[in-house]
Parts: structure tokens; sequence; C-alpha cells
């Protein structure tokens, strides 16, 4: 007789000293991992860091300048740029300084440079998501191991779940909807997390958010880019610029500008309007005049 | 903008026309405000108090701190500083007396009631704590400007941009403080900061002009009159069809007025010379003192002798 044609009684005590038991503590767990990590939270926002505040908006700024140099003066740009990029105390040079490019000096640099403290606040939420994870998987595997847990009600899985759904037991013939102790538990540790941000904490984030967060507050490039690559790139930036102004002939556009709307105007006009005598007259009006106004000014000008 | 406006207006009607208090509407409004930044602190703190005080377990846990923050505030703003007092002491009551925010209201309360010196104090332990409370490096420049100690807020304000330099409506405050005080060059510096960071707003374009104007000199004319000119090129005159002939009409009277100036001031420099103007200035000043005639006959007419007048003494070509 195969074994896949009757059903496995399972033990009422399996039900009552495993699988809800799991369930139980798995919440447990959780609802004290997130408050301690919650905690942790708090501590580590408490601390701003003026340092870092500054030399991201150091960069916005110099980024801004690089972007909008031509809409001030020559002579307010250069004194901009001097103040960014001379060789003594332009303030994107002050860090290139630190490093002398020898690897001990650049990795001790980075270091002190790109926030430690993120590293630490990641070391912290891992340690907090880790260790109860590894407790836990010991715990489940070192007691309830090498037996059927429960079973899947309603639909029937193919083979390849067998791996995943009866982790610990190697058995060719047992049916995929049977689900081993330590599987449960990965069940109830991936099914549960919803649940747990509904019944844990109303306006608690799903570690989606938490991610998106993480990466809005860091600013560009935080973590990966060191600042004073970004600092030394911005430099190079500021200091190719050639200014030129928008201003050079500003007036000499605007009027130009003006005149053409005039013309589509009067175009426009000329297009709607159903008699074509009208408007050609109104056309012709417009060129005489600003000739005129071309002579009355060379006239001026000898 | 002009939406905004009209959303506003829709809420205060709703506000003055139903009879009993009704407090979702407020509750809306409120968040409205918060969310727009108007400042209509009669309003908040008339209709805000009654709800945060009566209606206080209605509103959702979180928005209910941040409304009775807002009330708090417009309430010291409409000097009712009884009203905000109370609120203050529901908000410690909550969160305790290290809470920053708090103790930040607690000294708006106290320089209300003209308590400056406990106000700095407490700003002041804020800022030993947190030294980047950009909140409360504000209240502080805030305190010497009301009381006339320009130097002292000048010197504060520096320190608070060298930390957020990209903040532009500190620079605005900047230069304000330094214009009180003549010093335009600095002023124009500042603008140089807010034009590049706010490089699409006319209005920055203008003030600019107007300082380099008051600075003074034939360059500064010439530059004046090109701030004048872009000013009016991001700020296009509007133009509108009627009846047979279409008509251009500029948004920004000042640009116009401005140009027509710093040409004058140019030529006077100069001992009436206009042979160093271009061609596109002559003719920009030609089409201003056209514009500034037909807008004035357009809108104002009484005020036409006078401009006139301004047309005829600032005349170059003489």
């Amino acid at each position: 007789m195969k074994i896949e044609d009757q059903d496995i009684v399972l033990d009422t005590a399996i039900r009552n000293w495993v699988v809800i038991p799991i369930l139980f503590v798995l919440f447990i767990v959780s609802a004290l991992k997130l408050n301690f990590s919650r905690i942790l939270q708090i501590k580590s926002n408490k601390k701003q860091d003026v340092q870092k505040l500054m030399e991201i908006q150091t960069l916005t700024r110099a980024k801004k300048l690089s972007q909008y140099y031509n809409r001030i003066p020559l002579q307010s740009f250069l004194m901009r740029k001097y103040y960014f990029t001379n060789k003594e105390t332009g303030v994107l040079q002050v860090i290139e300084k630190a490093d002398d490019n020898s690897p001990m000096n650049m990795m001790f640099s980075n270091s002190m440079l790109s926030d430690s403290s993120g590293v630490t606040d990641m070391l912290k939420g891992n340690v907090v998501h880790m260790l109860p994870q590894i407790a836990m998987m010991t715990w489940v595997n070192h007691f309830f191991s090498g037996f059927v847990a429960c079973k899947l009600p309603f639909f029937p899985l193919t083979i390849r779940f067998k791996s995943f759904l009866q982790r610990g037991i190697e058995m060719a013939s047992l049916d995929v909807t049977y689900v081993s102790s330590l599987s449960w538990y990965f069940l109830c540790w991936f099914g549960s997390e919803g649940i747990n941000a509904i019944v844990l904490g109303e306006n608690q984030l799903t570690p989606d958010q938490q991610l998106f967060q993480s990466i809005v507050e860091s600013g560009p490039g935080q973590q990966q880019v060191p600042i004073h690559k970004l600092y030394i790139s911005e430099k190079e930036n500021i200091e190719l610029i050639r200014h030129e102004s928008i201003f050079d002939n500003v007036e000499e556009r605007f009027l130009n500008n003006l005149t053409k709307n005039n013309l589509d105007l009067e175009f426009n006009k000329a297009a709607t309007t159903t008699s074509t005598t009208p408007s050609t007259s109104s056309t012709d009006s417009t060129s005489p005049q600003s000739l005129n106004l071309n002579k009355l000014a060379k006239r001026r000008n000898r | 903008m002009t939406s905004e406006i009209e959303e506003f207006e829709n809420f205060e009607k709703k506000i003055n026309g139903s009879r009993s208090f009704n407090w979702t509407t407020v509750r809306d409004t409120l968040r409205f405000l918060r969310k727009s930044k108007f400042r209509k602190s009669h309003l908040v703190s008339n209709y805000g108090y009654t709800l945060v005080v009566e209606y206080a377990n209605k509103l959702d846990s979180n928005e209910k701190w941040d409304t009775i923050e807002q009330v708090l505030v417009a309430s010291l703003d409409s000097d009712e500083i009884d009203k905000a007092q109370t609120l203050l002491d529901i908000l410690i009551k909550q969160f305790g007396q290290s809470s920053i925010r708090a103790s930040r209201l607690k000294g708006m309360i106290l320089e209300s009631k003209g308590e400056i010196q406990s106000a700095i104090e407490i700003y002041t332990n804020i800022l030993e704590k947190y030294p980047a409370d950009s909140m409360s490096m504000k209240r502080q420049i805030t305190i010497f400007t009301s009381q006339g100690n320009y130097t002292k807020a000048i010197q504060l304000l520096n320190q608070y941009l060298q930390i957020f330099m990209v903040d532009f409506e500190a620079w605005l405050e900047l230069s304000s403080l330094h214009l009180r005080l003549l010093a335009y060059k600095n002023a124009q510096f500042c603008y140089e900061e807010i034009i590049l960071n706010a490089p699409i707003n006319y209005i920055f374009y203008v003030k600019y002009a107007e300082i380099t104007y008051s600075l003074g000199g034939s360059d500064n004319y010439i530059l004046a009159l090109k701030y004048f000119t872009h000013s009016l090129e991001l700020n296009p005159p509007v133009i509108q069809n009627q009846d047979d002939n279409s008509i251009q009409i500029p948004t920004n009277l000042t640009s116009i007025y401005g140009i027509i100036m710093s040409i004058f001031s140019y030529c006077q420099q100069n001992a009436g010379n206009i042979n160093k103007l271009k061609d596109s200035q002559l003719k920009l000043m030609e089409w201003s003192q056209n514009q500034l005639t037909s807008i004035t006959e357009r809108y104002n007419p009484t005020y036409l002798p006078i401009v006139n007048s301004f047309i005829k003494t600032t005349k170059i070509n003489n």
C-alpha cells in the first residue's frame, strides 16, 4: 500500500505542543523585536550631526552654483568660485587635503566622513533582527525536528515545494501538503509580518517603507560614495565653468521676443479674420514702425 | 496660487456659514492651513481652540498634537496668552518637560509675555543639546531683530547660514537686515545667493536690480537695467486681445520704472552722453516710456500728468 493513498493521522499533542507554541512564540518575539528596535531608533535619532548637515548643504550650494552660475555677474561668480575652490581655504578643498591618497588614510577618512553612525545603526538593526531569528531556528530545529507537524488544507502543491515545506524530513514518498515544524516556523515568520504590523502598532512602518525612508533621509549617495569624492567632483565642475552671462544681450532678446509675439498676434488675427485686406494692412503697418524705430536709434547713435 | 486662495475662501465660508460648531469642517480647515502655510491666526485661535479643548478625543491621535501646536502658535499671534498657556500645559502633560518641541513653544510664550531673557535661556539650552535645531536658532535671531539689535541678529544669522546655506528664506532675512543697516553690498551678495537658489522667480531679480541701482555708479546702473529687463523676460507682458487692437500689459510696473531710471541715471553719470548706450537699450527706453503712458492711460488716467512729467524729466536725448 502506498503512503499517499491514505491520510497520516497526526497526534493532537503535536498540534498542542508544537504548531500552536511556535506560532505563539513567534508572535511574542516579533512584538518584542518591534518595541526594542523602536527604542533603538529613538536613541539613534536623537543625535544630530551638524557636520554631516553642513556637508550636504555645502554640496547642494556648490551644485546650485555650477547650475545657475550664468544668472549672477562675473565678479560675484569669481568670488564664489574662490570661496569654494581656492588652494588654501576653499571649502571644497579641505577634505581633499585630509587624505594623502595613501590607502590607510583613505580608509580612515572614509570612515570618518561617511557617517559611522549610519553603519552602527545598520549593525544594531541587523543584530536586533538576526539574533532572535537564529535563536528561534535552533530552538525549533533542536526540539521539533524529525516529524510532520501539520498538513496544509485545500490545494495540492507541486513537488518543487517539497524542499521548502518539508525541511528536515527526507522522505521522497511523503505528500507535499505535509509540513515539517521548521518549515511551519518559516511559513509563520513570513506570513505574520503583515498581521503583526496591524496588531502591534498602528503606524508602524512596514520594512519597505522603512527602507524607503532611510534612503530619503540619508541624502544624495551618502552611504555609497564618500563625501570627499563628491566634493572633488563638484570642485572640478566649478573650476571648469567658463562664465557666460545670460545678461549679455538681454535687452535685444527681450525686444525681439516682444516684436515676435506681436507679429504672432497679428498673424493670428489675420488668420482668424475672413477678409484679407485689413489684415495685410495691419502687418504692413507694424514693420515700417519697427524700421522707423531702428532708424531713429541709429540716428541718435551718431 | 489662486486656487489655494479660493480653497481657503471656501473653507472660511463654510465655517462662518454653519450655525453650530462643526468640528469636522474646522479640522479640515486647520489641516488645510497647516499645509498651505497661510497665516490666519485669528480664525485658527478662535475655532481651533474650541476644537482642541472640547473635541480633543474626536481627533486622530497623531493629528491632535500637531493641531494643538498650530492653535497655540496662532493664539500667540493674536495675543491670547492664556489660551496658549492652557494648551502648553496639555502638551507638557503628554510629552513631559524634556520635549524640545514643547519647550520651544514655552519659549515662544515667554517671548510674547515679554520675558525675553528666560526665552533666550530656553533656546540656548535646546541648542546646547541639539546644535542643529534650526527652529530655535531662528527664534533667537527674531528676538534680536525685534529688539532692534541688528548687528547681533546678523551675527547669529551668519552662524545659522554657515550650517544651512541653502535656506534661501534665511538669506532673504539676512539681506533685509543688511538693507536696514544700508549695507547694500552685503544685501546684494545675499540676493545673488537667493537667485542661485530660486532662479526663475522674477521678483528676486527686481529686488536685486533695485539694490544694485542703489549702489550707484555707471556699471551698476547698466547691471540693474539688465536685471530689470530679465525680470520682465521671466514675467512677460500679458497680451490681451481686445476688439480690434491687441495690447501688451506688462505685469510688473516696477521693472518699467526701473529701466527708465537706470538709463536716466547712467546718462546723468556720464554727463548726458548717450553714445555709449546700445541701440537695444535706447529702444528699450522708448518702449518702457510708451508702456508707462499707455498703462497709466488705461488704468489710472488721473495720474497721467504726473507720469508725463516724470517721463519728461527723465528724457535722455536733449
